[in-house]
């Protein structure tokens, strides 16, 4: 008999919602951030690319445990999910914030 | 590099926030208009449900009947291909003609309809409204500059209405704004609104990808026919019990 | 504690939006081009500060508060942060709660063991009559 995991479906939806959630205040604050230093477009994306790994880092040592080498418990595939999966998906919402304060502050 | 454009800065204050500050309003009363006319779970007729129950039921059987005794199988199977040949759970009596039912008479039906209108209405009133509201007010108004370039393309769509056609892509038009807006505020609402399901729903709005409800097409197959075929199915099932053999198994095993 | 964070991180944002909203206003009026001027480093490491300030607000609002459970006793989660998704974990966790996300399923009239709980209702009401 082959063991497979079985998985525990709500923990697994609210561990989700937890890092969606740290994603979203870290790319509002990140566009923040990026209105008001007013880099240029280029660096602008990289400001993001890198903030947004930064702070995934810190998800994934901090929350994760990921030193220890648990993140496996808390999701199916930890690196996929917490830095590729929403790195696309919170784009607008840096993009938004980025040209509000921009258009604010200048 | 062309020269700046100098902007008034009351645009900021008088059109930038009050369309960003509106549309949050707006997306928070949506969310809670839908709440509200959504209304609870739709129940399925006891009739209905209890059609499609025993018929799962006789799938269940079929599926798991390796745990049962020869003689409680024959018992079962008797009993299920019995009462699947009578009309003892149909949920309405079978009419003989063959005549496919109009599924707008269905009442079901129109129920699932009149949620797709009430989505589709919560869906596009706000935005119409709102889009309405730029134009009428706002039109023609170069509000901001983007802080990243953008190709050619975008400009029929992003300074809309601005008759300037040489004018950089990276200053924009009010409605460019809304767009923005449309797509960058849903943290904003999660933040807010603290209930992340209604915001997947009001996103889901939003993008236009509404579900179709299963609509009872005409073509559906009747009850009797779908029982018919399930008592022939029960008819060939190949019973093998678990308990078969069972002596020899364990003490082979010790 | 992670609102304390929030609060001093959007303030520190927006002290330092501001200042810079100023910079730009003075740079308009001295007449300098605003590209080749870059922002005061004071304000750069304010925005830095501001914005890791806000994530490490929103990395502790996510923390599991400690539960209460059936016996009423405090219980500390084992993870500070999340919830284990293994079935055998999750279950360990609800078993020290008292609780039981499937007691619905369990408790139906098939799996109640009648004998073995009129066993312990006797001896419950036996210990009932003897105290009295």
């Amino acid at each position: 008999m082959s063991k497979e995991t079985i998985y525990y479906g709500p923990n697994a939806d609210e561990n989700k919602k937890k890092l969606s959630k740290v994603q979203d205040v870290t790319s509002l604050a990140l566009g923040v951030g990026a209105g008001i230093l007013a880099p240029e477009p280029v660096y602008g994306f990289l400001f993001y690319v890198i903030g947004y790994t930064v702070s995934n880092i810190a998800f994934y040592i901090t929350c994760c445990e990921g030193l220890q080498g648990r993140a496996g418990q808390f999701y199916k595939s930890p690196v996929k999910e917490i830095f590729v999966d929403n790195l696309l998906h919170n784009i607008p919402e840096y993009i938004m914030m980025w040209c509000l304060v921009y258009a604010l502050v200048k | 590099m062309s020269p700046d454009l100098l902007l008034d800065p009351q645009l900021k204050y008088w059109v930038l926030l009050p369309i960003s500050f509106v549309m949050v309003l707006v997306g928070i009363l949506r969310a809670n208009v839908t709440q509200l006319m959504s209304g609870g779970p739709k129940l399925t007729p006891f009739k209905k449900f209890r059609e499609q129950s025993f018929l799962g039921r006789v799938g269940a059987f079929r599926a798991n009947n390796s745990v049962l005794t020869e003689q409680e199988f024959q018992q079962r199977q008797e009993y299920f291909i019995a009462t699947l040949n009578t009309d003892h759970f149909y949920s309405e009596p079978i009419s003989e003609d063959d005549k496919p039912a109009n599924p707008f008479t269905d009442p079901s039906t129109n129920d699932a309809m009149m949620n797709m209108m009430k989505g589709n209405l919560m869906n596009y009133i706000p935005q119409t409204l709102i889009m309405g509201w730029i134009n009428y007010f706002f039109a023609g108004f170069v509000i901001m500059k983007l802080p990243f370039p953008l190709t050619d393309s975008f400009k029929q769509m992003l300074q809309n209405g601005v008759a300037t056609p040489d004018l950089n892509v990276r200053y924009v038009s009010s409605i460019s704004w809304y767009f923005v807006n449309l797509l960058g505020l849903r943290p904003i609402y999660t933040i807010l609104l603290q209930d992340s399901s209604a915001v997947d729903a009001l996103m889901q709005q939003q993008s236009q990808t509404q579900q179709v409800p299963t609509i009872g097409g005409p073509g559906g197959p009747k009850v009797d026919k779908v029982y018919k075929a399930e008592a022939e199915n029960l008819q060939v099932v190949d019973h093998k019990s678990i308990f078969d053999g069972i002596v020899e198994r364990v003490l082979e095993a010790n | 504690m992670s609102k304390i964070l929030y609060i001093v991180g959007s303030i520190l944002l927006l002290h330092a939006g501001y200042s810079s909203f100023e910079f730009h206003q003075l740079l308009k009026t001295t007449h300098h081009s605003s590209t080749d001027s870059g922002l005061p480093s004071d304000i750069i490491i304010e925005v830095l500060v501001g914005i890791v300030v806000l994530v490490a607000g929103s990395l502790s609002s996510i923390e599991i508060p400690n539960f209460l459970s059936v016996d009423n006793e405090v219980i500390h989660p084992d993870h500070k942060y999340l919830k284990p998704i293994e079935m055998s974990k999750a279950t360990a966790e609800f078993e020290k709660l008292k609780i039981n996300p499937f007691a619905e399923l369990e408790t139906r009239i098939e799996f109640i063991d009648i004998v073995n709980k009129r066993k312990e209702y006797a001896k419950w009401s036996g210990q009932e009559v003897e105290e009295k």
